[in-house]
């Protein structure tokens, strides 16, 4: 074989490809770009013909405290939800790596948050924040904790929507972790305790590090996923007739923003604009996570 | 510090059955003495050397070091060095942070443990190394680093796992001969295990030949070749591998083992047949002779008596060299007459 490609097999290799390239121009591509052209115009609700063209959608978003309300409760959330849904995560993928009777079964059972559909998980968590009949209250209840008003109170609506948001995050965690310490040599193990290193030492020495790529790459998708959370808020919070991403706006996320400026104020522009701040937030902080992950993560 | 084990037996439940990887197992190490554990793969070698590091607690029996019972002592306690099989070298960690980990683990002040490091590394003849990581080394050279980091706290016992396995067969005759020096230079008691017999006869003051988990024989390598104490011993150690012969006229109802080297070409002997195969080997010339019977052995044909394929050949034996072993129980009975 020569490594040169003759026109006849580009052709056909262009053609093997055309059919993903024309989904994804017209489903990815294109509406990206008409989506980051749209930021800066207004147009009208009905005719939609163009009335302004500018920088003034971003100008406003710099200055609406809705906007300001959303980019604090999304950062809250990616901070809430992130690094704890890890923490556990990995707390439980090291227990059920051990030889413990019954693993197979549990490593089933918390993958099911995974693959069970976010109306769901939110159907079954509202039954367990609710307020009279909840099952949280009630098991709170034993330890003298006061019944909260999980989801009706804008002070308890963020942190309900984060355990849920947690929860429903820990299977897939647990399976890219269940199968990153998989590939670490048991040998190790061995040797770090021939020399000396008790538990915590072996999780330090050993675990951590040969871990941190499965980590990196868990981090990496949840504060994208976070950043864009919106089918959680939708679900738990938004089912009844007036659909409010929580009581007084508790839950109101970037996204939902978006939702809300697009489809009831119809403002399309401003939701563009929005969309694309969110954008280049999300790349900055997947640029710095990258940057920390070449100092820290160790690649085999 | 001498290393007693007493009555020792593991047994281990896998899928429902239960396996005896070591049955009733005694023997002792003495201080300052290199002893290869050697058997066949599966015989218990490494559950024994596990059991010796505190990796696995024996189901019966008593381990000392000296006349303390470290039986439940766990590994992490127990301060002895330990060699793995295929190095087991911590993959992030640079060749001197791997070394520096026990001492890390022992909580030795910086100064100290940089001055153990460089110590070792210059026993071990790896001082060039230190910066690289695991992967950056040839497999001898993780050899020699996953040997500084059993021996940088200077532990009472160095226990290895085949630790030449992994190596060419070149660097496996040069690190055993470095291995030895290290050991001696020490002056470490130490555990080596093995299943190549060569190995175990070169390296080691004494051998503990297993099989099947239990223990065959204890002796140094000249002895364990000389008086082997049944017919596996005998089987096990030597190459070419012992001719063992059944219903030779002198010796009705034993098997008789007798050594290739320990047959000689001569006008008249024990053994007649013809040359039926040859093969030089280096200044050796290894010919198999078959007898009248279709029974066959091997032995070496000296330079000078020029024998050749086909010949009629004797073969004599000094009664010494004849081994006779029960046929039943397969122990020795005695020598030849
Ligand atoms: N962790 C274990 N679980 C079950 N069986 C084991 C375990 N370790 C070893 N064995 C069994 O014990 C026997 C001895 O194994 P091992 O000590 O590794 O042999 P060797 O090192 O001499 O090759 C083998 O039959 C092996 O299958
Ligand atoms: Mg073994």
């Amino acid at each position: 074989m020569t490594e040169r490609r003759t026109i006849k097999e580009t052709i056909q290799a262009y053609l093997y490809l055309a059919p993903a390239l024309l989904i994804l121009g017209t489903f990815s591509i294109y509406p990206v770009i008409r989506s980051l052209l749209m930021s800066f115009t207004t147009v009208h609700r009905r005719s939609m013909e163009v009335e302004e063209i500018g920088l003034h959608n971003y100008r406003f978003l710099m200055e609406d405290p809705r906007f300001h309300l959303a980019l604090r409760n999304t950062f809250t959330f990616v901070l809430g939800v992130v690094p704890v849904a890890i923490v556990i995560s990995l707390f439980i993928a090291v227990l059920l790596n051990q030889k413990i009777r019954g693993a197979a079964f549990f490593r089933s059972v918390y993958f099911l948050p995974f693959v069970t559909s976010t109306i769901a998980i939110a159907m079954v968590w509202s039954w367990i924040f609710h307020s009279n009949h909840g099952i949280l209250n009630y098991f709170l209840g034993f330890i003298g904790i006061a019944p909260r008003p999980w989801i009706e109170h804008p002070d308890y609506a963020m942190t309900a929507l984060i355990i849920m948001s947690i929860w429903s995050r820990l299977g897939f965690n647990i399976v890219i972790l269940l199968a990153g310490l998989q590939t670490i040599d048991k040998q190790l193990y061995l040797a770090a305790r021939v020399d000396g290193a008790g538990v915590w030492h072996r999780f330090k020495a050993v675990t951590a590090p040969l871990l941190s790529p499965s980590i990196f790459f868990l981090m990496v998708i949840g504060v994208i996923g976070g950043f864009r959370v919106f089918g959680e808020i939708y679900a738990l919070f938004a089912s009844g007739a007036t659909p409010l991403p929580g009581p007084a706006n508790s839950a109101l996320t970037v996204v939902y923003y978006v939702f809300q400026r697009f489809w009831d104020d119809r403002n399309f522009g401003l939701a563009t604009a929005a969309a694309v701040v969110l954008f280049v937030i999300i790349l900055i902080f997947t640029l710095i996570q990258f940057w920390l992950g070449k100092k820290l993560v160790h690649y085999k | 510090m001498d290393v007693h084990l007493k009555n020792i037996t593991m047994s281990f439940q896998s899928a429902g059955s239960n396996v005896i990887a070591v049955n009733n197992f005694s023997a002792t190490i003495k201080s300052g003495e290199m002893v290869s554990l050697l058997g066949p793969s599966g015989c218990g070698k490494s559950t024994t050397l596990m059991m010796l590091a505190g990796l696995y607690r024996p189901t019966e029996g008593q381990i000392f070091f000296g006349d303390t019972d470290v039986t439940k002592v766990d590994a992490e306690k127990r301060g002895i060095g330990m060699v793995f099989q295929n190095y087991a070298l911590y993959p992030h960690m640079s060749v001197y942070k791997n070394i520096m980990f026990p001492l890390k683990m022992m909580k030795v002040k910086k100064p100290e443990a940089n001055k153990k490091v460089e110590e070792v590394a210059r026993l071990v003849q790896i001082e060039h190394l230190l910066d690289r990581k695991p992967a950056q080394l040839s497999g001898g050279q993780q050899q020699r680093v996953a040997i500084a980091r059993a021996l940088v706290k200077e532990p009472k016992l160095l226990l290895l796992d085949e630790p030449l396995s992994n190596l060419d067969a070149r660097l496996r005759l040069e690190t055993r001969e470095e291995i030895r020096r290290i050991q001696l230079k020490v002056g470490i008691t130490a555990v080596f295990v093995t299943h190549d017999q060569e190995e175990a006869m070169s390296i080691s003051d004494r051998i503990i030949l297993m099989k099947d988990g239990l223990l065959q024989q204890v002796s140094p390598p000249q002895e364990m070749y000389r008086r082997p104490v049944n017919v596996f011993a005998a089987e096990f150690i030597g190459n070419p591998p012992i001719n063992m012969l059944d219903n030779l006229p002198d010796y009705g109802g034993k098997l008789v083992g007798i050594r290739a080297e320990h047959f000689h070409v001569s006008d008249a002997g024990m053994f007649q047949g013809e040359v039926t195969h040859m093969e030089t080997i280096g200044r050796d010339t290894l010919i198999r002779v078959t007898g009248a019977n279709g029974v066959s052995v091997r032995t070496f044909a000296d330079a000078e008596t020029r024998v050749r394929l086909g010949d009629a050949v004797h073969l004599s034996v000094k009664p010494e060299n004849i081994h006779v072993f029960d046929k039943t129980s397969g122990e020795r009975v005695g020598e030849g007459a």
